[in-house]
């Protein structure tokens, strides 16, 4: 088992990473790393390749050319290390709460009696005590995030990869679970590479807000937060990194115009 | 693929509409009864009288009344043909034979299913041998399976043959229907081929396969009737029916029909009961 706590230093490295689909050129010659323990949000004009991205991380979507690097070890296909959580929550509706988060647990062999305890755990980290035995369609959307990060969480990934997590969210559920993510990630200590669309979110979660241009995307900036947590959305400080990102956005998108 | 073998009523748990609306604005209420309780009891007895009506009138022998059919129905249930059967034993070869045939199917076509929905060369690959034999009705093979199977894998063959394509092609579309989504989920989790099957592939494809199971069924218990009438040998409902016609008792005919309908209903009823059971 991995323990991200005594893990030696995680990073992931992501070097002139080039993803096309079918002549469709989706990422170019990107190269980004992520130092342990740190939270990264990844923005950009809808359609740039922040999912195809994540994909390539978690080794779900092979390059065209570049490479993704994890701890020194080349990624070719998905590993226990990384840990992906989906906007479309992706939950097994065959399986109950528990069932779900234990199934990375099952699927390395481990036995109930020694996943119930972990499993147990994530389950009242995410806030979820009470309803290990419901079905994902009994949980609002909320709460099945919930159940993807413990899922995600509890086979203690080095790095958990998040797509647009809250992005099927109202907005009230939406600001709680940023909270909540903070609260859990504060616990964890894991590295957070965190994809989103929405320019406050990153601002609001990350420490570092990533920016990349209209397809095929490249990295356009690379912004150090340097904001004190809990951040205020209404905060003037905030506003400003806000708008600066904004404005990194926006001249991409704009003459693309597309989707 | 759906096949309703019973006219539907109204899904359970549909609530009755708020306003009489419609022709049902025309339904007195009797004893208080729902009207939809009131238009199917009607239409039973109108039913009955129509079938009453028509032997009356036709007053022809191949054509008996209900009240006749009733009491061959008595008889049959009662006391055995004039061959020394049963009625319990030509229903029991029957089911045996659909038993038989049934599971021998869904034994094949579910493993072989769900390995051609997974590996696509080999749905590629067994594509055109489904192609070819699917369109033939498994009646078409009777000459053929009484000559070379004899009795009774004849009619274990027939049965096979009916209930095969519906389970095979609907746990194909299964495994084929489990989102892709889920599966990436299960290998970020570290989920390998052997795990990724058992607790993704499969029940994923379950829905589909009990679908498949239960349209088999149906297909079988059509089947199996038509082939015993066809010259498939010993007891059964359909040799029950074929010589009660041979010796021109019509009643009877009309009873052994009956039976065969009232069992189907209970089969196919039997396993959708199953799979609510299964799916809830």
């Amino acid at each position: 088992m991995t323990d991200s706590s005594v893990s030696p230093a995680s990073e992931l490295r992501v070097v002139n990473l080039t993803v096309g689909f079918n002549g469709l050129q989706v990422l170019e010659d990107l190269s980004l790393s992520v130092r342990r323990g740190e939270f990264v949000a990844i923005v950009g004009p809808t359609g740039c390749g922040k999912t195809t991205l994540l994909r390539a991380m978690a080794g779900l979507t092979r390059p065209t050319a570049g490479e993704v690097w994890m701890n020194g070890t080349r990624v070719t296909e998905p590993g226990p290390e990384r840990g992906l959580v989906f906007q479309e929550f992706a939950l097994f509706p065959w399986l109950t709460v528990r069932q779900n988060v234990a199934f990375g647990l099952e699927a390395r062999g481990v036995k109930e009696s020694a996943w119930s305890e972990p499993v147990a755990r994530h389950l009242q980290m995410v806030g979820l005590q009470g309803f290990e035995d419901y079905r994902p369609r009994q949980l609002s959307g909320g709460m099945k995030q919930r159940v993807a990060i413990a899922r995600a969480l509890a086979t203690q990934p080095a790095v958990v990869l998040m797509d647009e997590p809250f992005g099927s969210l109202d907005s009230q559920s939406r600001c709680e679970m940023q909270s909540e993510l903070l609260r859990v990630w504060e616990q964890t200590r894991s590295t957070i590479v965190f994809v989103t669309h929405s320019v406050e979110e990153a601002v609001f979660l990350a420490d570092r807000v990533i920016v990349l241009s209209a397809r095929p995307g490249r990295l356009v900036a690379d912004l150090t937060v340097r904001l004190p947590r809990i951040r205020v959305r209404t905060g003037q400080e905030f506003n400003a990194v806000r708008a600066k990102v904004m404005e990194l956005i926006q001249p991409s998108a704009d003459p693309a115009g597309e989707m | 693929m759906k096949a309703t073998w019973g006219i539907p009523l109204r899904s359970e748990g549909e609530a009755a509409p708020a306003r009489r609306t419609g022709i049902r604005r025309l339904v007195p209420r009797i004893l208080g009864l729902p009207s939809d309780v009131v238009i199917v009891l009607a239409s039973t007895l109108v039913f009955f009288l129509l079938w009453q009506l028509t032997a009356r009138i036709l007053d022809n022998p191949y054509l008996p009344g209900p009240a006749q059919v009733g009491s061959a129905l008595v008889e049959a249930l009662t006391r055995p043909d004039f061959i020394g059967f049963t009625m319990g034993e030509h229903i029991l070869s029957s089911l045996s034979r659909i038993v038989y045939g049934y599971v021998l199917a869904a034994a094949v076509a579910i493993p072989l299913g769900l390995l051609a929905g997974w590996v696509r060369p080999l749905e590629t690959f067994l594509a055109p041998w489904v192609e070819m034999t699917r369109p033939i009705p498994p009646l078409a093979w009777i000459p053929f399976a009484i000559v070379f199977f004899g009795t009774p894998l004849d009619a274990v063959f027939i049965v096979f043959l009916a209930s095969f394509f519906p389970v095979f092609l609907n746990t194909l579309s299964g495994v084929k229907s489990v989102e892709p989504l889920l599966l990436d989920a299960a290998r970020t989790l570290g989920a390998r081929k052997t795990f990724l099957f058992t607790r993704v592939i499969l029940p994923g494809a379950f829905g589909h396969i009990s679908t498949g199971l239960r349209l088999g069924l149906g297909y079988a218990w059509m089947s199996i009737v038509a082939a015993e009438i066809l010259g498939v040998k010993g007891g059964g409902l359909g040799i029950y029916l074929w010589t009660m016609h041979e010796v021109g008792r019509f009643d009877s005919v009309f009873a052994g029909m009956v039976i065969v309908g009232v069992l189907g209903l209970l089969l196919t009823r039997g396993i959708s009961f199953w799979r609510v059971q299964e799916t809830t």
